[in-house]
């Protein structure tokens, strides 16, 4: 379509027709996603931390192929929701603002796959620690583990460095400030949540609610860098 | 972050003067998605983006929006 035949309308029409299947497609992603992939990181670290032992072992274990199940059921719509090549090419007419804004969703979106990594690590080096077997080497771990749920929150909240003034402008517009303090709480209330489930825990076994600290530091940011994208990807068509 | 109080024809005024979303976006010095939900009214925007949009469009906020009775 060349400049001149352009109809905004009609493309508008268009996209919002293209999009309203994959938006429904995304939003059953979402849950499974939401839950699924943090449990599993969750069950995959209580198991290698030795925190569940004999017929809780086996329950935790079972929660985690539940997880798995779940997540990939995530993952499957989450992939039938990718956009065809009409979209794409219509998504195309954003300008570089939208881009910049994009691809740090994405930036966002890519420290989630790390903390799949380092989490699982993090909570066992920390499980370690705390019953008194930590090393030199089991410390650092513990430590690069927790800067994950930090730089999430850093980048949501647009305080991470090494971007100009004027790029910092752009990234920070109004729309995305709406949208970041939208996110942060949820965030907070996925972290409260938690945090109040680590603190029951506590009770019973303090050593334990430190470890779990971790984690609760996890979900409170996952909830929030999800949350962000969702609401990012819904403001892309309009909504 | 919509309100139903708010009534907008930043549509119709963009589309009369022949500009994109892109292009007015481009205009205001925001991104484009900032237009696209304002224009849908699922985005109140504040004094300063709504005289930004205003100015591109060579006209007056109260054109481009007014309290819902």
């Amino acid at each position: 379509m060349s400049e001149d035949d352009h109809d905004p309308e009609a493309e508008y029409r268009a996209l919002i027709r293209l999009e309203h299947d994959r938006q429904r497609r995304t939003l059953l992603a979402a849950l499974p996603l939401a839950f699924g992939a943090p449990a599993l990181v969750v069950v995959f670290g209580v198991v290698i931390a030795g925190l569940a032992q004999g017929v809780w072992l086996w329950v935790t274990i079972a929660g985690g192929l539940v997880a798995v199940g779940v997540t990939a059921w995530g993952a499957i719509q989450l992939n039938a929701a990718n956009p065809d090549d009409q979209t794409l090419a219509l998504a195309k007419r954003t300008d570089w603002i939208d881009e910049a804004q994009r691809a740090r969703v994405y930036g966002m979106l890519y420290t989630c796959i790390l903390a799949f990594i380092f989490i699982p690590l993090g909570l066992s080096a920390a499980g370690d620690m705390v019953s008194g077997e930590g090393n030199a080497v089991r410390a650092p771990t513990a430590l690069v583990a927790l800067l994950i749920p930090m730089m999430q929150i850093l980048m949501l909240t647009g305080r991470d460095g090494g971007i100009t003034k004027k790029m910092r402008k752009y990234l920070d517009d109004e729309h995305t400030q709406v949208l970041r303090a939208r996110a942060c709480g949820t965030g907070l209330a996925v972290a409260m949540i938690a945090a109040g489930g680590a603190y029951l825990i506590g009770l019973w076994r303090a050593e334990v609610a430190v470890v779990l600290m971790l984690p609760v530091l996890f979900l409170g940011s996952y909830a929030a860098v999800i949350h962000y994208g969702l609401l990012e990807r819904k403001a892309e068509r309009g909504g | 972050m919509g309100d139903p109080r708010l009534a907008s024809r930043l549509k119709e005024v963009r589309t009369a003067a022949g500009l994109t979303q892109v292009e007015l976006a481009a205009l205001a010095g925001v991104s484009r998605k900032t237009v696209n939900t304002v224009e849908n009214g699922v985005f109140v925007p504040s004094t300063i983006l709504a005289l930004s949009l205003a100015k591109a469009l060579g006209t007056t906020v109260e054109e481009l929006f007014w309290l819902a009775d």
